[in-house]
C-alpha cells in the first residue's frame, strides 16, 4: 500500500480542494466547480476565483508547511511529539504580530513583524542552545521550551492590557485564522521549494531519526545536517505563521499520523506529510467558514476537532494490532 | 594490509585523560579485544577510531589516508560501528532497518537496488533473522534487537568493523554465533574486527590481538598469547583472576 499512498493524498488533496470551492454562502453544485476555473462565462467565477481559490490555496501551503516542519523537527528532537512550535518560533512571531495589532497597524504590519518575531526567536534559540558549545537535541528542545515559555507570557500580558475592541482580531490570529488570507504565492512557492531542496537529505534524515552515533557511523556529516533541518523547518513555520497566524496540531499531528500508517521512511514522510497536512487544513478552513455561517470561526479550532479523534484512532488500532 | 593507525593518540572525556599515546596498528585479517573495567574508555576510544568525536592528540589513519579529513561517507564505507545500544523512537521494520547499512554506499539521489536489498537479507540470515523481514522493530526482543544492529553492520561491509560489546543480551548459542562469524570474516584476509568485550574467555577464544586499559591513561597491546594472562587480568579488572586449563588445553579465566 506504501506506493500508492502519494497518488490517494494527491486524490484527497484535489477532492478538499473541490469541495472548499463548493461550499459557502453561494453554494456551487459540484460538477460546476472545475468548469468555472476555466470558463470565463460561467455564474460562479467571481466567487470561485477571487475569493475561494485563493484562500483554499493558502490553507494548503500553510498546512503543507506545518506537517513538513512538523516532520523535521521530530526528527531532530528525536522526539515524535516535537512539532513546529515547540522551539518558540510562533511565539515571537504571535508577540510581534500583536504589538504591531496594539499599535493599530494592520495588513502587511501585522505579517511582517510576524516574520521578524518568529526569525528573532529562530536565532535567539539558536544562539542560546548553542553558545556553550554542545548542541544535543535535549538542551535544543528545553531552550526552545523555556524561550516559548517567556514568549507565552508576553502574549498573555498583551491580550491583559489590550483594548477591548482589539482583543478579538488578537485572539483569532493567536488562535490560527485564515479569513483575511489570500497571500498563497510566496508559502506555496516555498513548500514547493523545500520539498525539491530536502529529498535529496530524505535518507540522511531516516538515519538521524536513529540517533547521532548511528547517522554518523553511516556516513552522515550530522552537524550540518542538524543546522539544515534546524533553519528549513524554522523558516517553513515562520512562513506558515506569517500567513494564517499559529494554527495547531496540523504539525503534531499530520507527520505522527503518517509514521503510524507508513512508516518512518522520509523519502515518502516528507511529500506525504506536505499533501495531508494541506489537505487537512483545507477541509477545517472550510468548515470553519461553514459550520456557524455567516459567522467565522478561527481554522485552528477546527484542526484540533478534527484531528484529534483521527489521531487517537489510529493510535487505538496500533496498540492493538 | 594495515586498515587503521593510531599515532600517540590521547583521549579523554569531561576533562579526564583516559588514555594517553596511544600507537596502534590494525591489519586486515586481525581480531582485536578492547578489554578494560567499567569507565575505562572503551566505547570513548571506539567513538574517536570511528571518527565520532576528535581526539585530544595525536593523529589517525585509516587506510593510509588522514581520517580526521575524510568525508564521512568515504570513512563509512571503510569503516563501521555497532553502538553499544540502538534506540528505535520512530517505528521501522527490522529489513528497513538492515537497509539503512547500505547507505553510504548510495548517492544522494540513488535508491536502494534489489542487490542492496539482498545483501540485507544475506545479513539477516546470518544473525538467524530470517522471517522477521516485515516485523517492527520495537516488537523485537533485547537478543533479536542487538542482533538486528550486528546484520547492519554487515550489511554496511566494511573492512574494519568495530564493535561496542557486541555479544549484549545474546543468549550463549548467538554470542558464540556472532563472534564465529566475525573470527571467520577476519580469516577471510579482507576484513579486521576491534570489539570491547567484557567475557576475558570469548576475547581468549575468538580474538588474536588485545588491547588493554586501564582506565588511568596507560595501555597494552599485543598479541592474545603474550597479553591475556592472570596477571594482567587481575591488575586489569583490580580483582584477583586465575587461569586454569579448560577440556582442549585451552585458558580459562576464572574470578577468584
Amino acid at each position: 500500500m506504501r506506493p500508492a499512498l502519494l497518488p490517494l493524498l494527491l486524490l484527497l488533496a484535489l477532492a478538499s480542494l473541490t469541495l472548499g470551492l463548493a461550499v459557502g454562502s453561494v453554494p456551487v453544485p459540484l460538477g460546476e466547480v472545475w468548469p468555472a476555473l476555466w470558463d470565463g462565462d460561467a455564474p460562479h467565477r467571481a466567487v470561485i476565483l477571487e475569493l475561494r481559490l485563493p484562500r483554499l490555496l493558502a490553507a494548503f501551503a500553510v498546512g503543507g508547511l506545518l506537517a513538513l516542519a512538523g516532520a523535521l523537527l521530530q526528527v531532530l528532537l528525536r522526539n515524535p511529539l516535537a512539532d513546529p512550535y515547540v522551539l518558540g518560533i510562533s511565539g515571537g512571531a504571535a508577540v510581534a504580530a500583536l504589538l504591531a495589532m496594539l499599535a493599530g497597524l494592520g495588513g502587511w504590519w501585522v505579517s511582517g513583524g510576524a516574520l521578524l518575531g518568529a526569525l528573532g526567536s529562530m536565532l535567539l534559540v539558536f544562539g542560546l542552545a548553542h553558545g556553550a558549545g554542545g548542541w544535543t537535541p535535549t538542551r535544543l528542545l528545553l531552550t526552545g521550551v523555556v524561550v516559548a515559555a517567556a514568549w507565552g507570557a508576553l502574549i498573555s500580558f498583551l491580550l491583559a492590557v489590550a483594548p477591548e475592541h482589539n482583543l478579538r482580531g488578537m485572539l483569532f490570529w493567536l488562535m490560527g485564522d485564515l479569513s483575511h488570507g489570500g497571500e498563497w504565492p510566496a508559502p506555496l512557492l516555498l513548500l514547493g521549494l523545500a520539498l525539491l531542496l530536502l529529498f535529496p537529505f530524505a535518507r540522511e534524515l531516516n538515519l538521524l531519526a536513529r540517533g547521532e552515533i548511528a547517522a554518523g557511523s553511516l556516513g552522515v556529516h550530522v552537524g550540518r545536517l542538524r543546522l539544515i533541518i534546524y533553519f528549513t523547518a524554522s523558516l517553513l513555520t515562520a512562513a506558515a505563521v506569517t500567513t494564517a497566524g499559529s494554527v495547531g496540531f496540523v504539525g503534531l499531528v499530520v507527520p505522527h499520523m503518517l509514521r503510524l500508517v507508513a512508516g518512518s521512511d522520509h523519502r515518502l514522510l516528507l511529500p506525504a506529510s506536505a499533501l495531508l497536512g494541506g489537505s487537512l487544513l483545507m477541509l477545517a478552513d472550510t468548515l470553519a467558514r461553514s459550520v456557524i455561517a455567516p459567522q467565522q470561526l478561527p481554522v485552528g479550532v477546527l484542526t484540533a476537532l478534527l484531528g484529534a479523534p483521527v489521531f487517537l484512532f489510529l493510535l487505538r488500532r496500533e496498540a492493538t494490532r | 594490509m594495515e586498515l587503521l593507525r593510531a599515532v600517540s593518540l590521547d583521549v579523554a572525556v569531561a576533562g579526564r585523560s583516559l588514555l594517553r599515546g596511544l600507537n596502534l596498528s590494525v591489519s586486515a585479517g586481525q581480531c582485536w579485544a578492547l578489554l578494560g573495567a567499567n569507565g575505562a574508555g572503551k566505547t570513548t576510544l571506539l567513538h574517536t577510531l570511528a571518527g565520532l568525536r576528535p581526539p585530544q592528540g595525536g593523529s589517525l589513519w585509516l587506510q593510509g589516508a588522514p581520517l580526521a579529513r575524510l568525508p564521512r561517507r568515504q570513512v563509512a564505507q571503510r569503516l563501521g560501528l555497532l553502538a553499544q545500544d540502538s534506540s528505535d523512537s520512530f517505528p521501522a521494520t527490522v529489513l528497513e532497518t538492515a537497509l539503512i547499512g547500505r547507505h553510504p554506499h548510495l548517492g544522494r539521489w540513488d535508491s536502494e537496488s534489489e542487490e542492496d536489498v539482498e545483501r540485507a537479507r544475506q545479513a539477516l540470515a546470518q544473525v538467524e533473522l530470517t522471517g522477521l523481514e516485515s516485523r517492527p522493530c520495537h516488537t523485537l526482543s533485547g537478543g533479536e534487537r542487538r542482533r538486528l544492529a550486528l546484520a547492519t553492520l554487515l550489511t554496511q561491509a566494511p573492512r574494519l568493523m568495530l564493535l561496542d560489546e557486541p555479544t549484549n543480551h545474546l543468549d550463549l548459542s548467538h554470542q558464540i554465533g556472532a563472534l564465529q562469524h566475525l573470527r571467520r570474516l577476519a580469516d577471510g584476509g579482507e576484513h579486521a574486527v576491534l570489539m570491547a568485550l567484557h567475557d576475558v574467555n570469548l576475547a581468549a577464544r575468538y580474538c588474536d590481538h588485545v588491547l588493554l586499559l586501564f582506565g588511568d591513561g596507560t595501555w597494552q597491546a599485543g598479541t592474545a598469547k603474550e597479553l591475556l594472562n592472570a596477571e594482567q587480568l587481575s591488575r586489569l579488572y583490580g580483582y584477583p583472576v586465575a587461569q586454569i586449563a579448560g577440556p582442549g588445553g585451552e585458558r580459562v579465566f576464572l574470578p577468584r
